[in-house]
């Protein structure tokens, strides 16, 4: 800092002392990564998502030109047209039932182990694994229990099993989408609630015990005290698990990608976040795919906002005014 | 009198019946575990035998090989799968780190104007639910040179912003500033003072977040299939190797079990030395500023 900037006392013309001008220079430093890693990778990308849906791409021009909703309509329009657009559409939103069945299950494991339940130091730490390996790793451990190839001699150890009781299960065989997909339900329900359950477990264990002992001794049992005490007071950290399944709408592909490795007959286990991934590493560098995933995408968050807005407002009502 | 009895009876009855349900509960909770560590057992038993042992032989005891990790390693690029995983999980977590501590110790120790605007803006993107950004990221990442180049996934992935800033913006907020103003009586700068004194004291936070971040990174599919497509990770070295045992009429299979043994062992390591931290990193609703 120059004198001819600073005054006898020490403070800048603009106000500022030495010290402060200092602090100010070192707090620009520690933000000007991730600042500039939000604004480039972050904001701009957003931003433009929001611009993209509304253009076309004009081959002759060489340049993106503004569409008007004509591309989004056309876009939207193959979803009830194209089959292979509504299979990959409707599949994404597979990821919600899945969603929903796990986070009561997360519940009642979370507060068993907010109550203790023998074993309860071990099965925290079991039931954490799955969270740690990564997808494609799991759903190929489960495929290849549940593998049944005839053709191959192979007969997995849950197929065996499930042809003993009796279940007539086809392996991964693509003639018989339903029964694939039950079974991708049950791998995500038997994968997916490890996470919530020690958040949820955490979360109990913060109400202060004074007051189920109060309630103990009017009378709650059980399963009383998980529905009327605990669940009510832990609402906000199940809405955001909520809105978080929602939203795993825009990310559902992987699950259905490894256990299949193709989309199908008429995309019958496609996805639109596979459609987008495959739109990319397809052709990634011309400006129609950006056009088009970007499109996909925004039609996906327009369906999915109303949801967002309304859940979030339902769980903000039922959400008592206390915090532990 | 009696009254009283009957309430004491009735409250013995009802830590009784739920005695019950945790026994239950504890039972169904073991249950499951098993299912959990079967398909990992059974692939890794599976994959030191040999290939027509694990399909004409399936239940039957017989002789172990790690013939299927030499081949592995002999006829796959695995060396080069593993090295790329491990340099991105350790370079990128690093980077996630240092990114995450320092906008965390920006917004949280220090009092200036526009901090609270950095602080809704590091916990917005936790909330604003966005899609479709991939091709936009992927025109970005390639008009930036960053394509195909191990630094490129590495920046991208290092936002210091989200779930592990708040994390960390809490951790920062509550370090006592009593160290740190005396090493600036005693002469210390700003960095010295972040890097030396201010963070040591985030360290078991940090450690545990470094390894969640590692974890990730070393499981991450879809960012190295894209952004790196001449550099394969495990995560999508195993992939590819499944599609193409499905080809193998079985016999393949042990060897992409190796595989995916391979991948699993090193993080399981981790997670079982580390899981005290981790466990307590992953709480997480349980922090509060």
């Amino acid at each position: 800092m120059t004198n001819s900037l600073v005054n006898k006392t020490g403070k800048h013309k603009n106000g500022m002392t030495r010290r402060h001008r200092k602090q100010m220079i070192f707090i620009f430093s520690l933000m000007l990564f991730p600042i500039s890693q939000w604004l480039i990778f972050w904001l701009y990308p957003n931003v433009t998502n929001l611009v993209l849906p509304f253009t076309t791409y004009d081959f002759f021009e060489g340049k993106i030109v503004f569409a008007g909703f004509e591309n989004l309509l056309t876009e939207f329009g193959k979803v009830f047209s194209t089959p292979a657009t509504r299979n990959a559409f409707f599949n994404s939103w597979r990821a919600l039932p899945i969603n929903f069945i796990i986070l009561p299950i997360s519940v009642i494991v979370g507060y068993a182990f907010s109550k203790h339940v023998p074993g309860e130091r071990i099965f925290r730490i079991l039931f954490f694994i799955p969270s740690i390996i990564s997808t494609v790793t799991l759903v190929l451990c489960f495929k290849y229990i549940f593998e049944y190839a005839p053709s191959a001699d192979l007969t997995g150890p849950g197929a065996q099993l499930l042809h003993k009781i009796g279940i007539d299960w086809h392996g991964w065989n693509m003639e018989y989408p339903q029964q694939v997909w039950t079974m991708i339900y049950i791998y995500c329900i038997w994968a997916g609630f490890s996470v919530n359950v020690i958040m949820i477990s955490s979360a109990m264990q913060r109400i202060p015990e004074a007051l189920i002992e109060s309630a103990k001794l009017d009378g709650t049992g059980f399963w009383r005290e998980l529905w009327s005490i605990r669940i009510p007071l832990i609402m906000p950290t199940i809405s955001v698990f909520i809105i978080n399944s929602i939203m795993c709408v825009t990310s559902f592909f992987l699950v259905p990608m490894t256990f299949m490795t193709t989309k199908g007959p008429e995309g019958i286990f496609d996805t639109f976040p596979w459609l987008m991934l495959r739109h990319v590493e397809e052709n990634g560098l011309d400006p129609s795919t950006m056009i088009a995933v970007s499109t996909l995408g925004f039609i996906l968050m327009i369906c999915l906002t109303p949801i967002i807005i309304v859940t979030k407002a339902i769980t903000d009502k039922i959400t008592p005014d206390v915090s532990f | 009198m009696g009254k009283i009895n009957t309430k004491e009876q009735s409250i013995k009855k009802r830590i009784n019946t739920e005695k019950i349900i945790l026994i239950v509960l504890s039972v169904l909770f073991s249950l499951y575990a098993i299912t959990l560590f079967f398909p990992m057992l059974w692939i890794f038993y599976n994959s030191v035998r040999h290939g027509s042992d694990f399909v004409f032989r399936q239940w039957q005891v017989t002789p172990l090989t790690i013939s299927n990790y030499v081949n592995l390693f002999k006829e796959t690029p695995m060396v080069t799968m593993v090295l790329n995983s491990l340099v991105l999980a350790i370079v990128t977590s690093t980077f996630q780190i240092f990114a995450t501590a320092s906008m965390a110790h920006a917004t949280a120790s220090f009092r200036w104007r526009g901090s609270s605007v950095f602080y809704f803006i590091a916990i917005s993107v936790m909330f604003i639910p966005t899609s479709g950004t991939l091709g936009i990221v992927y025109r970005l990442m390639s008009d930036l040179n960053l394509l195909d180049l191990h630094i490129g996934v590495v920046i991208l992935a290092s936002n210091g912003m989200g779930f592990s800033y708040l994390m960390l913006y809490s951790v920062y907020k509550n370090i006592s500033p009593t160290y740190a103003e005396a090493a600036e009586i005693d002469g210390a700068g700003y960095w010295r003072r972040f890097l030396t004194i201010i963070t040591p004291q985030a360290g078991a936070t940090l450690i545990a977040m470094w390894i969640l971040g590692f974890i990730g990174c070393w499981n991450d599919y879809a960012f190295p299939k894209i952004f790196l497509p001449s550099h394969k990770t495990l995560a999508v070295g195993v992939y590819e190797f499944s599609t193409k045992a499905s080809q193998t009429g079985g016999t393949g299979y042990p060897q992409l079990f190796a595989a995916i043994s391979i991948s699993i062992i090193p993080i399981l390591i981790l997670f079982l030395a580390f899981q005290k931290q981790i466990m307590t990193i992953s709480v997480g609703g349980g922090i509060k500023e």
